[in-house]
């Protein structure tokens, strides 16, 4: 609760800096930012479920016993397998490449492609489309103040 | 109708409307700068020292009612508080329906209710 009350206060912060000409430029920005890529988030979640679905199923056909959750492909953080893998996959998308458990018995091409599919699609192309959207917004926005 | 709702957005270029705006700019400016700017500020920077060193811990039930920083803090926020949700209050009743479409207002809320919940928790026993 503490925690929560000090975030909401740090957040309100953000509302006061639209009383200034040259902080309000950059809250109306992120406000924007968020509306524009709304649509956006909606099939960021969906890759990260699809390959993070994939990976589970991986992962349920091999060894159990290794590091972390099952086969050892992702953390077990949340109790909850779907949500381990869409973090793991979430993780992954950010550059956080947790391979030591990728060389397990069976199925390990099968990883490594979804592994290349993964950085390649999540990583490269989506988050790249990200920035461009960002950068619409910013060009926009932009337009507006001047 | 009022200005800000006007069709043609060209209207603000005009050398009399940005006289205007500027004029009355500059004085609701001042108002909101002293009235709730500041006031915030002290509410803000009170608040988050209190809940960062004395929520978690708790305090000695025998200072409860002791001249420390903590006890004066404790009414600076919930003095804030209700400050400030007057001012929600008279939005409320000044918008209607439409209060209720901006998320800033429910970060208000929350923090009002969560920062006289954790006062509560902190000191009494």
């Amino acid at each position: 609760m503490a925690a929560v009350s000090v975030f909401l206060m740090w957040i309100k912060s953000f509302y006061w800096m639209r009383l200034f000409t040259d902080t309000s430029f950059y809250v109306r920005l992120i406000r924007e930012t968020l509306y524009d890529i709304r649509y956006f988030l909606i099939l960021f979640i969906f890759i990260l479920m699809t390959f993070g679905n994939t990976l589970m199923v991986i992962a349920e056909g091999r060894d159990k016993g290794a590091a972390g959750a099952e086969g050892g492909l992702y953390k077990d953080i949340f109790s909850i397998r779907f949500l381990n893998v869409v973090f793991n996959q979430y993780m992954l998308s950010l550059g956080e490449f947790d391979l030591d458990n990728y060389e397990g018995e069976g199925s390990d091409a099968l990883v490594w492609t979804v592994f290349i599919a993964t950085t390649f699609i999540t990583q490269i192309t989506f988050l790249n489309m990200l920035i461009a959207i960002m950068g619409d917004t910013f060009a926009r926005v932009s337009e507006v103040k001047d | 109708m009022a200005l800000s709702k006007a069709p043609n957005e060209s209207l603000f270029s005009t050398d009399l409307v940005i006289t205007l705006v500027d004029h009355f700019w500059e004085r609701y400016y001042s108002a909101i700068f002293m009235r709730c700017f500041i006031p915030y500020v002290i509410y803000f920077a009170t608040a988050i020292y209190y809940v960062s060193n004395y929520t978690v811990e708790g305090i000695d039930p025998e200072d409860r009612w002791a001249m420390t920083p903590e006890f004066f803090m404790r009414w600076v926020i919930l003095v804030s508080v209700f400050y400030f949700a007057f001012f929600e209050f008279v939005c409320v009743l000044r918008d209607g329906l439409t209060y209720f479409t901006d998320v800033f207002n429910y970060v208000d809320w929350g923090a009002f209710v969560l920062n006289v919940w954790l006062l509560y928790a902190t000191s009494a026993y």
